[in-house]
């Protein structure tokens, strides 16, 4: 049996400089869940208040994946009062690069965006997770609550579905 | 069965996934890869999880957190107040390691406590409406349990840590949030029972609040507590270290509640 290092299993506290330095790729995860850069960058600005407002204390868990969960969790919570309020319109891939506001972001970039916030949940949040923030499956599957088998999976289909949604944009059907 | 009618597994979509991003082990390389070969079905689902990845990757590569977002989070890390969201109310607490130094000298503390006077609201919140903040969804992940103490959560508000019952009731953390309640700060950590069962318990900063009016009072294991009714849910509420704690879900038994509230965690629980 592997041994489990003392170290591994102690807890720390959540460095905010540390945290802050992940700030690039939880925009990228939280633009890939919302299709919305005004979305995404509320989701990130919540998540750094929430966490950034007491200390966090960790164990066997890395600083992304933490701040992934808690993206998560209050991109759910921004879908939950969304129900209650009229609904917006998905975001095209022009739309999206207009209103990210990045003259670097490309439209083939804002399309593969736009494609994977299409994704059904389970799909998006995989490929938003492996595909787009960089976590392992196993940083991914911790994150997101589901056994890395699972996210393997997901993350196959959810592929496969971006790869038919882009072939029909290239076509132009 | 011929080539067309084949369908991928899970298994040959898990292994499909970890060929495609370069994560499947060496040891099992040759053999998926001889299996891709081998099949059409397989290396259209390669070629295509390929073709994904590779368009995700470059427009991930060139997406970046704009400029005023940066700014923000380096304003909540010095401990400035962040600006208000669509997706949510920003607390009004500063960040942790930037109010610690704050409170270093009584006459900061007596500054404080007089504007405080000036800026708070006349009214105190209601014990229900703490209540009620257990019907809201958590914000944040759940907080592990404490290293050295397995009867507590290694999460604290007003130096109160939160008990974790998981190993004695079965009633596991599984998240936090942080509110506002008429000018008072709140903490509230959620926990679920094996039915699905959802409580929420939040600790209220500042003085005890009255309890309710129509409450039932109780004491169990030496703590006095008062049971009541909030929209819908049971709740009860009980004080520690002076400061008002309310639990409360839906379709719980009151005789859980007070049981939990009054749990000490092999005196780790600190009344």
């Amino acid at each position: 049996m592997p041994a489990v290092s003392a170290e591994a299993d102690e807890l720390r506290r959540l460095d905010p400089e540390a945290a802050s330095d992940h700030i690039d790729r939880l925009y990228r995860i939280a633009l890939a869940m919302s299709g919305s850069p005004e979305t995404a960058e509320d989701l990130v600005q919540e998540t750094y208040v929430n966490v950034l407002s007491r200390p966090r204390f960790l164990r066997r868990e890395d600083d992304l994946g933490y701040l992934v969960r808690a993206l998560r969790n209050v991109w759910y919570s921004h879908l939950r009062a969304r129900r209650s309020r009229p609904q917006q319109a998905e975001l095209s891939a022009d739309q999206l690069v207009a209103a990210s506001g990045d003259p670097q972001l490309s439209l083939e970039a804002g399309e593969v965006l736009a494609a994977i916030a299409a994704l059904p949940e389970e799909f998006r949040d995989a490929v938003a997770a492996v595909d787009v923030g960089g976590l392992s499956y196993a940083e991914a599957a911790k994150a997101l609550g589901v056994a890395e088998g699972t996210i393997m999976s997901r993350l196959s289909r959810g592929r496969a579905r971006v790869a038919e949604a882009l072939a029909v944009e290239e076509t132009g059907s | 069965m011929t080539d067309s009618q084949f369908q991928p597994s899970e298994a040959d979509l898990r292994d499909l996934a970890a060929l495609a991003d370069g994560s499947l082990p060496e040891s099992r390389r040759a053999e998926i890869e001889a299996r891709v070969a081998g099949s059409a079905v397989l290396k259209d689902e390669l070629d295509r999880q390929r073709r994904a990845l590779a368009a995700v990757r470059a427009a991930a590569a060139e997406t970046r957190a704009p400029a005023r977002l940066r700014e923000t989070v380096e304003g909540l890390r010095r401990g400035e107040a962040p600006v208000r969201t669509e997706a949510g109310r920003a607390p009004s607490e500063r960040p942790w390691w930037a109010r610690w130094p704050a409170v270093a000298t009584a006459g900061a503390v007596a500054v404080a406590a007089a504007l405080a006077l000036i800026v708070l609201p006349a009214g105190e919140p209601a014990v229900d409406e703490a209540a009620e903040l257990a019907a809201r969804p958590a914000s944040e992940p759940a907080p592990p349990t404490e290293t050295d103490q397995p009867t507590l959560l290694a999460t604290s508000f007003e130096g109160l840590s939160y008990p974790d019952w998981k190993r004695e009731f079965g009633w596991r953390a599984v998240g936090e949030r942080s509110d506002e309640l008429d000018g008072r700060a709140t903490h509230t950590v959620f926990y679920e029972n094996r039915e699905g069962r959802r409580i929420g318990y939040t600790i209220v900063s500042g003085d005890a609040l009255d309890p309710p009016s129509e409450g039932e009072e109780s004491v169990v294991e030496g703590v006095e507590l008062t049971a009541f009714a909030a929209d819908g849910a049971s709740a009860v509420t009980w004080l520690r270290d002076g400061h008002s704690c309310v639990l409360a879900g839906e379709g719980v038994e009151r005789s859980t509640l007070l049981e939990l509230a009054a749990w000490k965690g092999d005196g780790a629980v600190v009344f």
